[in-house]
């Protein structure tokens, strides 16, 4: 909106804001739509079919009962929601602590080094994530490299390798991600006044108390969405999980494909997904209302 | 095609042209398949059927070695179809078919897929008169619906105990050795919530399969299947990871589809197919017609050729499968019959309790592996 006043302004034409108003209508009717026709009617089918009733020798028939959601009441629902909770904010922690001095030291570079940064960084997003995952194997595997260096300096008994296990999981994870955290850090990060640094050092501070006690707090609301990005992306975890893990280490979603297309329990891998989506909008609620309540205290 | 397999079925193209490369395909494949169907064109104006089966060898065999026999003998051309095994191939035949645009006119379905086809109206009823060699197919072959048969079994495959030979030695002859302690680490074993783990362990430790026909049974089997948990790698859900695990010798072995392992050994891989005292499970595919395709004739002498033991020879040959007609109708060399027949009686793989308890089989086995 400011943007539009601003342009407008700059480029002498006055408006009156009846019609600016229109012209924003119009601008948002397709992605409007889009959102609604995309996202809210499939909501709707899905909170629909986890209502249905389930047929075990066939697929489903329509209807209306609680009878999917009362079998999330058990604790392998709450095992699987609290592991993949678990992983989320782990690999959300990691990832924005490794994220922010990267993408803070990115800004601090010749304008040149930076741009070399960002296209490589752009460069290994465009990789499959599928690709990225099987290279992980390789790399893990009792034939691979690193497992093969490993047994060679006598770390690794030989034959061992070093996946499936929770490590190797959050590890993928952490590189798949990693690229997005600190793109999604540098435009704030690159904005920040350098004025402000330079106060700091003529205070006194050090660099890295300058890093630690002006830039971080000015970064808070950054650092609160890029760890909730992560948590969302990581939440909704397959193909890494399902890989490089065991059974204890799949997420919400591997239990989501393989009630659907395993069992054939649609209402029940609809049930799951409603609960996930349920879970995720109570936790960016109640993650707003502790910032808020943050930012009026300070 | 779909990642998992959780019902003993068949849900992924044969992985030895597709390998791991066909956790990518997912749903596309379901489509491209879909897409193929409707172009539908076989060309030549003549009398024509469209045939789906699974992708990969497998249909790549029946294309070249069997459907020209067929064409041949009946003058009717096939179009061959790689079809996905799967779910979203089930959903997406009954769609297509509601709108009368079945990409084919035959496919290939897993037992449980003609269960939920069947209770979703998807197939037609075969008048079985019209297929004289129907005569030489174990009843227990034969699914009837509603109306009369409505899959006639095309082909069976066993899942049976696959090792490496240089770190499994002397080579296993029993089950148990899935369970013994000096294999901490050291199978793939089929992941899938309710596969053939199931089979195996009832028929080595409790009453056969019929153990799974109540809920103790089921959970007495699940308990007794803790017990593998220590000793596997990797719970595989579909063929090509496993495939990749026996390769690079992530695993030393475990259960697996006995005609896929055979196709990997004849590629060079050092592998041995063993069927155990206990015997191998065996599962089934069937051929199956949507309601949408009208093409019924044709669909009969298809599936009455099919059933000739001149074609269930060539599915022992060609497919390394177990022919599903009689023994005594079959002509098969020493070396074909040591691949596709155990020497003692495989494990049927008890259907009636996954119509009655496939949830509970699956929740009581996805809670084990969990734990």
């Amino acid at each position: 909106m400011r943007a539009a006043e601003l342009s407008v302004q700059a480029s002498g034409v006055a408006t009156a804001p009846g019609r600016e108003r229109w012209v924003l209508a119009g601008l948002l009717t397709a992605p409007g739509l889009y959102i609604l026709i995309m996202a809210v009617v499939p909501a709707f089918l899905m909170v629909q079919l986890s209502l249905a009733h389930r047929e075990v020798a066939g697929l489903w028939s329509p209807g209306f009962e609680l009878t999917q959601y009362r079998q999330l009441a058990t604790p392998l629902f709450a095992r699987i929601m609290g592991f993949s909770l678990m992983l989320a904010l782990a690999g959300a922690l990691i990832c924005v602590s490794l994220a922010l001095p990267a993408a803070y030291f990115i800004t601090r570079m010749r304008r040149r080094a930076q741009v070399a940064w960002l296209v490589f960084l752009l460069g290994s997003l465009s990789l499959s994530e599928v690709l990225i995952v099987f290279a992980f194997q390789v790399l893990l595997s009792t034939s691979g490299t690193l497992a093969g260096a490993l047994t060679t300096v006598g770390l690794l008994a030989p034959g061992a390798s070093l996946y499936p296990n929770f490590p190797a999981v959050l590890t993928c994870l952490v590189y798949l991600l990693l690229p997005y955290v600190i793109l999604f850090f540098y435009p704030a990060l690159s904005q920040l006044d350098p004025e402000v640094e330079q106060a700091a050092a003529t205070m006194g501070a050090s660099r890295l108390s300058t890093f630690t006690r002006v830039v971080l707090p000015m970064m808070r609301g950054q650092i609160l969405t890029g760890v909730l990005l992560v948590v969302i992306f990581t939440f909704g975890a397959y193909l890494t999980p399902l890989v490089l893990g065991r059974p204890p280490q799949w997420t919400i979603a591997i239990h989501i494909n393989n009630a659907a297309m395993g069992a054939g329990n649609l209402p029940l891998a609809a049930a799951y997904a409603v609960s996930v989506v349920a879970f995720m909008v109570a936790l960016l609620v109640l993650t707003r209302v502790l910032s808020r309540r943050k930012a009026s205290e300070a | 095609m779909s990642v998992t397999d959780q019902s003993g079925r068949r849900m992924l193209s044969r992985p030895g042209v597709i390998g791991r490369r066909g956790l990518l395909l997912g749903a596309g494949a379901a489509g491209l398949a879909m897409a193929a169907g409707c172009s539908g064109a076989t060309g030549g104006g003549g009398r024509s059927l469209r045939v789906s089966s699974y992708g990969g060898n497998f249909e790549q065999a029946l294309r070249e070695h069997i459907y020209p026999l067929f064409t041949e003998a009946t003058g009717i051309a096939v179009e061959s179809i790689p079809q996905p095994a799967g779910l979203q191939f089930l959903l997406q035949l009954i769609e297509a078919n509601k709108a009368g645009q079945t990409p084919m006119d035959l496919c290939i379905s897993a037992p449980l897929d003609v269960m939920r086809g069947n209770a979703a109206g998807l197939w037609r009823a075969y008048d079985t008169t019209r297929i004289p060699n129907l005569a030489n197919l174990p009843e227990s072959y034969v699914t009837r619906g509603a109306e009369g048969a409505a899959a006639i079994g095309a082909v069976g495959w066993f899942f049976t105990m696959v090792t490496n030979p240089k770190t499994v030695s002397p080579t296993p002859t029993s089950w148990t050795e899935l369970w013994a302690t000096g294999r901490r680490n050291a199978w793939g074993l089929a992941g899938t919530g309710a596969g053939p783990m199931f089979e195996v362990t009832a028929a080595t430790y409790f009453d056969g399969p019929e153990t799974l026909n109540t809920e103790a049974g089921i959970r007495a089997c699940v308990s007794k299947m803790e017990g593998l948990k220590p000793n596997t790698r990797l719970w595989w859900e579909s063929e090509g990871t496993m495939q990749t695990a026996l390769e690079n010798g992530e695993v030393q072995g475990g259960v697996y589809f006995a005609d896929v392992a055979e196709t990997l050994i004849q590629s060079g891989a050092n592998l041995e197919v063993v069927f155990p005292q206990e015997g191998p499970v065996i599962d089934f595919g069937s051929w199956c017609q949507p309601s949408a395709s009208t093409k019924t004739e044709e669909a009969h002498a298809f599936i009455n050729f099919m059933l000739s033991p001149q074609a269930q020879n060539l599915i022992a040959s060609r497919l390394n499968a177990p022919p599903l007609i009689r023994a005594d109708l079959l002509t098969l060399d020493d070396a074909v019959r040591a691949k596709v027949t155990s020497p003692t009686p495989p494990i049927a793989t008890n259907l009636e309790a996954r119509r009655l308890h496939l949830d509970f089989m699956v929740q009581e086995f996805s809670q084990m592996l969990a734990r």
